[in-house]
């Protein structure tokens, strides 16, 4: 299970397109979880951000969307999915949690300005994820069960 | 003698075995290109966010190596990706059987290659397609 959450990581790492995605991937601790076993591999903002794509290219389907719009992280004067610049107002953080402040209404287009530039979503871990359950996981589980060392639990019993 | 680990040399084979082939830079709109523009759009690494207007792409590339129960022998997973503008999607597909065919069960830089369960749709650009396959091998250290 070990391995297998690992190649999951490796995989997921090397799909994402930003080093900053890559790094803020990390393995879980297996764990059990009501009779199942669950081995996870998280991701924090860095990661969220390459998994969905930012900007006019992110991928609206990203389940958490709405959540992110109407948090306060959120730029308030982001009226659209293009990055724009944020408003003078107070109570305002960014998508680390970090206060941050703009000028004036805000708004600006900073995609057109070239300040920044949208990404397009990687899907890494999806993809990785995918791959994975694409038989990679059977293969692994029949070779375990071919090389498990059955004979160290069987106990003769001459009665 | 073969190195043993040279993964560049297996890339290149693969690279090779491609663009040597008519049917595949036919489809890819490279047929009669000089060989350094073909080598712009079959790359050896995974690169795709920068596709634009009619690009079509191959990109041939490992993923992490994995563990086998023999210290000895890793396992080796070449993935190759076929990026084309989402209305030619029928071409990628295209380029896959072809691969399939050249590359499943052939012997590759001394190693024979195996296809692995295609995955379907792979991430892209917005207004392109993606298909891509697996090979298998076993490298000896």
């Amino acid at each position: 299970m070990k391995q297998l959450q690992q190649e999951m990581l490796s995989e997921a790492q090397q799909r994402m397109q930003t080093p900053e995605g890559a790094n803020d991937l990390r393995a879980e601790e297996i764990e059990e979880v009501a009779g199942v076993i669950v081995a996870s591999v998280i991701g924090g903002a860095w990661a969220t951000m390459d998994e969905w794509g930012t900007g006019s290219l992110m991928d609206t389907s990203n389940p958490a969307l709405n959540d992110y719009k109407n948090s306060s992280m959120w730029n308030p004067a982001r009226h659209d999915l293009k990055i724009r610049s944020r408003p003078d107002a107070p109570g305002q953080i960014n998508i680390f949690g970090n206060p941050v402040n703009g000028r004036g209404k805000g708004g600006v287009d900073l995609e057109v300005t070239g300040v920044v530039k949208p990404s397009p979503p990687s899907h890494a871990l999806q993809t990785a994820a995918r791959w994975m359950a694409n038989g990679r996981m059977r293969s692994k589980i029949q070779e375990i069960i071919q090389s498990f060392p059955y004979s160290r639990f069987i106990v003769c019993d001459k009665k | 003698m073969t190195p043993l680990y040279n993964p560049l040399s297996d890339l290149t084979a693969v690279q090779n075995i491609l663009i040597s082939d008519p049917e595949i830079l036919s489809l890819l709109d490279l047929a009669g290109k000089p060989k350094n523009k073909i080598v712009e759009r079959i790359i050896k690494h995974n690169k795709w966010s920068d596709l634009a207007n009619s690009d079509k792409r191959l990109c041939v590339y490992f993923i992490p190596s994995r563990r086998t129960a023999n210290n000895s022998v890793f396992e080796e997973v070449l993935e190759i990706d076929c990026h084309v503008p989402s209305s030619e999607n029928y071409k990628a597909w295209q380029v896959q059987e072809r691969i399939f065919e050249l590359l499943h069960k052939k012997r590759v830089n001394n190693r024979y290659l195996y296809a692995e369960p295609p995955l379907g749709e792979l991430p892209t650009m917005a207004g392109f397609f993606c298909c891509g396959s697996r090979f298998k091998f076993y490298r000896i250290i």
